[in-house]
């Protein structure tokens, strides 16, 4: 079971955001559905470079963030997830170190057209 | 939007002591230096120097387990004295706030930290002080007396194993492994008897991708640590979350939200506390079959004197602790 079966989750080709909407070396969440079990994604900018997770720490199936858009960044393009620091590097999702080792932020694949973000490949 | 800022947590310590070899350390007012045997921890306190002592082996037992668990859910206590509480995203370090002897005559200290800065500190202290031969994760019988004396190697190998954690059960395809001789988990030496056999799947023709077993029993029978919930299941915001007990549990967890314990062999005894006060609430002795909630509002330490397999029932759901602490929730499940 992937993010692609989650029912909220965007449709290919659905526009996310503007990239200046998140912020260059920052994170920024898009929520899409209703309540607890909405699809949440993390999308975080490097420069022009855009990378999207499904966010859900894999340690106990959390939101990295405890509170809106407020998220533990690290040096070197890693974050901390806020609930049991397990850290994740977010060029790709690798889990480095804490309790959720062995098990990686779930990649979602977005392209960037115009200054705009969508979802998967255009 | 809120501004985000990349954090430098900043581990301050001492140079390695000339007569023991170990380092101290300091975070905010804390202080935390070990000898041979005991572990001092120092604040300052109405214009006083306090300080409390530990063995430094309940020490790192107790400091493995918040390093392990990220400070896991609400109050993880080291003892009567000091300890943690998970804001996450800050955490709490306190000593006396939950000892009225301190907190009634404001001799109490509590200072927030951005969880990568604690995290940080409490990794490092745990390096420095871990001998060689010391496994803080193991049962007595399991490791050495190396956690006594001066500085003698390190044990990176024991505080920094992969915990195990799985997106909705081991054995799935792309999701943790069972354990097996083959991965480095044998059968613990108190489960020789445990049957190993697997559960046979014969779901209907189109659901053979769907329906998923293994057993719970033989996969603790190959824990290789003790005290260490790891989750084994994930529904929604159920986890289930199994472990393996032998001996004390290292710290005495408060409870921001209700636990679920369900006994799956042998037996453990649990002593019950005021989470705020440290007054004895209950006693509570759990056979294999038993079911019992920890309330919302108690802190609890086991003890099982041979080693047993307990279920640990978690609620993930996010504000949990905001519903009980407003009062939106009672601290029980159930009312008699």
């Amino acid at each position: 079971m992937g993010w692609q079966d989650h029912c909220d989750a965007p449709k290919p080709g659905t526009l996310l955001c503007r990239i200046d909407a998140v912020p260059d070396g920052a994170c920024k969440e898009l929520t899409y559905g209703q309540g607890d079990s909405a699809f949440r994604l993390l999308l975080y900018r490097r420069a022009e470079r855009v990378c999207a997770f499904v966010n859900c720490c894999p340690h106990f199936s959390l939101p990295l963030n405890a509170r809106p858009d407020e998220f533990l960044l690290l040096s070197d393009s890693r974050i901390m997830c806020a609930h049991h620091s397990a850290v994740f590097r977010l060029e790709d999702g690798r889990c480095l170190d804490g309790p959720a080792r062995g098990l990686d932020l779930e990649a979602v694949t977005v392209s960037i057209m115009d200054g705009l973000i969508y979802m998967g490949q255009r | 939007m809120t501004t985000q800022t990349i954090m430098q947590p900043d581990v301050q310590a001492s140079s390695a002591s000339n007569r023991t070899g170990y380092r101290g350390f300091t975070l905010g007012s804390f202080n935390f230096t070990r000898d041979e045997y005991f572990v001092r921890v120092t604040w300052p306190g109405q214009g006083q120097q306090m300080s409390h002592t530990m063995s430094a082996d309940a020490f790192l037992r107790a400091m493995m387990r918040d390093v392990a668990w990220g400070f896991f859910y609400g109050w993880v206590n080291f003892d009567a004295v000091i300890g943690t509480r998970n804001l996450y995203g800050k955490v709490e370090l306190y000593a006396g706030r939950y000892h009225p002897a301190y907190h009634d005559k404001g001799l109490d200290l509590t200072e927030t930290f951005d969880s990568p800065q604690i995290m940080a500190t409490f990794k490092a202290i745990l390096e420095d002080w871990t001998n060689e031969g010391f496994d803080p994760f193991a049962a007595p019988d399991e490791t050495g007396k190396d956690w006594l004396g001066n500085k003698h190697g390190s044990n990176r190998a024991a505080i920094e194993r992969e915990r195990q954690a799985c997106r909705r059960m081991p054995g799935l395809a792309g999701d943790a492994p069972l354990r097996s001789d083959a991965n480095g988990y044998p059968v613990n030496r108190a489960f020789a008897d445990v049957p190993q056999d697997e559960p046979e799947i014969h779901a209907e023709p189109g659901f053979e991708n769907e329906v998923h077993a293994f057993s719970l029993f033989a996969y603790l029978s190959r824990s290789d640590v003790t005290w260490n919930p790891s989750v084994s299941s994930v529904c929604g915001r159920s986890l289930c979350c199994p472990t393996t007990e032998e001996y004390i549990l290292p710290i005495k967890h408060g409870n921001d939200r209700v636990e679920w314990f369900v006994q799956l062999s042998d037996e453990i005894e649990w002593e019950i506390e005021d989470k705020n006060t440290g007054a004895p609430r209950a006693k509570v002795r759990m056979k294999a079959g038993d079911v019992a909630a920890m309330p919302a509002d108690i802190r609890h330490q086991g003890y099982s004197r041979k080693r047993s397999m307990l279920l640990v029932w978690e609620n993930a759901t996010p504000g949990l602790p905001e519903m009980y602490e407003s009062g939106q929730l009672k601290p029980y499940p159930i009312e008699f």
